[in-house]
């Protein structure tokens, strides 16, 4: 059979051979998947039983009838803020600050470097313990300053920005700052030498030339920002389990909860489609303002 | 032959894909075994088949005299694990058992010793399938999904016990304990009336407790204070809480005491104690369908733990709860249960005195608490349901549940507790009360929700003990919550 193909057709054969075992992989496990949830999503289906058509009444219970689902949002929101505007400007300042040739910046790069390689749970377990309330270290600290420190992760009020501390603890110096770094090592110098030839202060040469050459690096770093904060699960997983009292029941929290522990599958479908939906659409939306305020040097 | 193109290439591979998703999506979901035959010989001693009882939510019995141990239906002799030896039928057969457990610690390597042993005995391989915690619920639900369930899985009732239960995935094991003459009388009955559903048998226990119902106590803390130690008799608004005042220190009288004279913890289990013990319940009892979180009584009993927190301030609110408050002395007492008589002395050492004794009884002299049960059971599509049952009697018996005092609570047999090893332990003492007469089978929700449920029930809880506003509202929220969950259809 293969002596009558052609020697183009017994290439493409081979070539489409190669790059089966990933294609078929993609196929079964990834769209296979999301295809049967995006069924499954209009369905009632516990697992233990077969799934009921029911049309689009679970996303009409979510929008409408679930009382954590908008709560759960707005949570998820407010991490997802303090994420980007706190995230975003803080490895922008260790990317600033070590891309000024200091000495030892070797060091410091991996210094900043190493806690983002820190696996989550283990980081979340470490972190319910520097922020405990009575034996915590940060609690510690402020004491020695004369400030009673919250009941970080336990008191409502507290938990989200216990959270964000966590967080950021992680992400500031991760991959996020090696990649302002890349950026900021990737703007010309004869930017910088003509803007101090015309008189520019260090303030102005950043806000002139270093933000709009970073602008696309800054974008890039805003979008991936934007998904991972609004997927904020492992933490408050591990630390709070969406308390106290439902303080940090984030969206993914959840949708995990209605799918693995409730084993109502189809409406955790729903709320999976409706979340990729919505990261679709700000992503979209970044795009489309992404125009106005990002430079490419090669574009005019 | 037609040319291989790049989209009839993609189309037959997306074919092909789909076509083995869909046929691995189709698994058939368990379906009805029929009732396993009688097996040649029987497993256990020739006794008398105790029928089982339906499940009932029987009220909470007021505080009495306690029983003499041997009072109860004592059977003339327990399951024996060395029983099963004594069956050429087993021994001869070739069954390879899987066993669904969560893994971790003394209690794995538990289960390890007892499979090879089982296998020795009864020539039944027995596979044990471990699963972390946090996964556990899931990796069972998928596996049933794709009709791939172990023989016999292990159990709780915030686990699957309820869902498989109600879903017809767990076996009766009543025509086997018919079957095989098993005298169910040696283990408590409500530890038995826990583990039914629908008047179907669905599992046996090998460890389990009476709930929320034990006190741990600091000994020098009340000696200290010249409280007496925790009494039978004592109630919650009377003896109780004046201890827990007596052993409260504020030694600069800043508002945040030093230590605290109790500690609960802030999830559902902990309040159904108070709320038994006032003589009401979380769900009604009989239909298991309307929420009672709004009861006259049940409001009571959690308007007192939340007098306890911010009027009386003899327990640390939940934003001030850390980690092992009791063993580092934080608070003179702390609600736990018997799981933890083990290993207490370990976490304590030598810091100071202290006893477990049983919680106090309610304004009308009433005490309450639930069981909860490590439930063992058979998968109803399992090939091997005989050879499986016969394990699971095995880790039931009287040495195992012996066994089990050394890790976690004792198994839940009266021989268990009458054995010295556990009678003469004080810290069991009031909990063998608890046991054999006053826990009785949570209220759980009729559609099976268990887990939604206790999951509401915490959350809400916690919000209303940190309202100090309007507490009130959020016990009518709870309300709200929980009777749209007993509003939904079964699981």
């Amino acid at each position: 059979m293969l002596a009558s193909l052609s020697r183009g057709q017994r290439k493409a054969l081979q070539g489409y051979l190669y790059t089966s075992p990933w294609t078929v992989g993609l196929v079964v496990f990834v769209i296979g998947p999301m295809v049967a949830s995006l069924y499954l999503s209009f369905t009632s289906y516990s697992i233990t039983s077969q799934p009921r058509f029911v049309g689009i009444q679970n996303y009409i219970y979510m929008l409408t009838g679930d009382e954590l689902f908008w709560g759960s949002v707005l949570k998820t929101l407010y991490f997802a803020g303090g994420v980007v505007l706190v995230g975003l400007t803080g490895s922008l300042a260790c990317a600033l600050l070590l891309n000024t040739g200091l000495r030892g910046s070797a060091f410091y790069r991996t210094a900043f470097f190493i806690p983002s390689l820190t696996p989550i749970v283990a980081l979340a377990l470490i972190w319910a313990w520097v922020l405990q309330p009575r034996y915590g270290v940060v609690n510690g600290a402020l004491a020695e300053l004369g400030m009673a420190g919250p009941g970080w992760l336990t008191d409502p009020a507290w938990a989200i920005p216990g959270l964000l501390l966590m967080n950021l603890w992680g992400t500031i110096g991760g991959s996020r700052m090696v990649i302002f770094l890349a950026g900021l090592q990737g703007v010309p110098q004869e930017l910088y030498d003509a803007a101090h030839v015309d008189g520019a202060s260090g303030w102005q040469r950043f806000w002139a030339v270093t933000l709009p050459m970073l602008s696309p690096t800054i974008f890039f770093n805003l979008v991936l920002g934007i998904i991972g904060g609004l997927k904020v699960f492992a933490a408050a997983y591990v630390t709070t389990d969406g308390g106290p009292a439902y303080a940090t029941w984030f969206y993914l929290i959840h949708l995990f909860t209605q799918a693995f522990r409730f084993l109502e599958m189809g409406y955790a479908s729903a709320l999976a489609w409706f979340f990729f939906a919505v990261v679709l659409a700000l992503t979209l939306i970044q795009f489309g303002i992404s125009r106005r305020w990002v430079y490419y040097e090669g574009e005019r | 032959m037609a040319k291989v193109t790049r989209r009839r290439f993609v189309v037959g591979l997306g074919t092909g894909a789909a076509s083995l998703l869909f046929s691995a999506c189709g698994a058939p979901t368990p379906t009805a075994t029929p009732v396993p035959a009688k097996t040649a010989e029987p497993a256990q001693r020739a006794g008398v088949s105790t029928t089982t009882v339906a499940p009932t939510n029987a009220p909470t019995p007021a505080v009495g005299t306690p029983p003499a141990i041997t009072k109860g239906p004592m059977p003339a002799e327990p399951t024996k694990p060395a029983a099963v030896a004594a069956q050429p039928a087993a021994a001869k057969q070739t069954a390879s058992i899987r066993f669904h457990l969560r893994p971790g610690g003394l209690v794995e390597e538990w289960f390890r010793k007892q499979a090879e042993a089982y296998s020795k005995a009864a020539g039944v391989e027995v596979k044990l399938e471990l699963t972390p915690d946090a996964e556990y619920t899931q990796k069972l639900t998928t596996l049933v999904a794709a009709g791939d369930l172990g023989d016999a899985y292990w159990s709780g009732p915030f686990y699957v016990f309820y869902p498989f239960a109600a879903r017809g995935i767990a076996l009766d094991l009543n025509p086997l304990v018919k079957a095989e003459n098993v005298d169910l009388g040696v283990f408590f009955p409500s530890v038995i009336k826990a583990l039914m559903w629908d008047g179907k048998l669905c599992g046996l226990s090998y460890g389990s407790h009476p709930g929320y119902c034990t006190q741990f106590t600091n000994l020098d803390a009340y000696k200290e204070a010249g409280a007496k130690p925790p009494e039978w008799e004592w109630r919650y608004d009377k003896e109780w809480l004046d201890a827990l005042k007596a052993t409260t220190l504020d030694t600069n009288r800043d508002g945040t005491p030093d230590r605290y004279g109790f500690m609960f913890p802030y999830i559902s289990q902990s309040a159904y104690t108070f709320i038994r013990s006032w003589g009401s319940d979380w769900i009604e009892p009989t239909e298991l369908k309307t929420s009672w979180f709004t009861q006259e009584k049940t409001v009571a009993a959690l308007q007192f733990m939340h007098d306890l927190v911010h009027k009386h301030k003899v327990a640390p609110p939940a934003n001030g709860v850390v980690q092992n408050m009791f063993a580092n002395g934080l608070t003179a007492a702390w609600q736990d249960g018997t799981w933890d008589v083990a290993n207490m002395g370990d976490l304590i050492k030598d810091k100071f005195k202290w006893q477990a004794f049983g919680m106090p009884a309610g304004p009308e002299g009433k005490k309450g608490a639930f069981i909860g049960n490590n439930s063992l059971s058979v998968n109803k599509s399992s090939k091997y349901p005989n050879e499986t049952f016969r394990w699971i009697l095995w880790l039931c018996s009287k040495e195992n549940g012996l066994a089990q005092a050394d890790s976690t609570t004792p198994g839940p047999r009266f021989d268990v507790w009458a054995d010295p090893k556990v009678a003469n332990n004080p810290n069991y003492k009031d909990a063998l009360r608890w046991i054999s007469e006053i826990s009785q089978p949570a209220s759980f929700p009729k559609n099976a929700r268990v887990t939604e449920f206790n999951t509401t029930v915490t959350q809400g809880f916690q919000a209303f003990m940190l309202e100090t506003g309007n507490p009130r509202a959020k016990i009518e929220e709870l309300n709200k919550a929980v009777q749209a969950i007993l509003d939904k259809p079964l699981l």
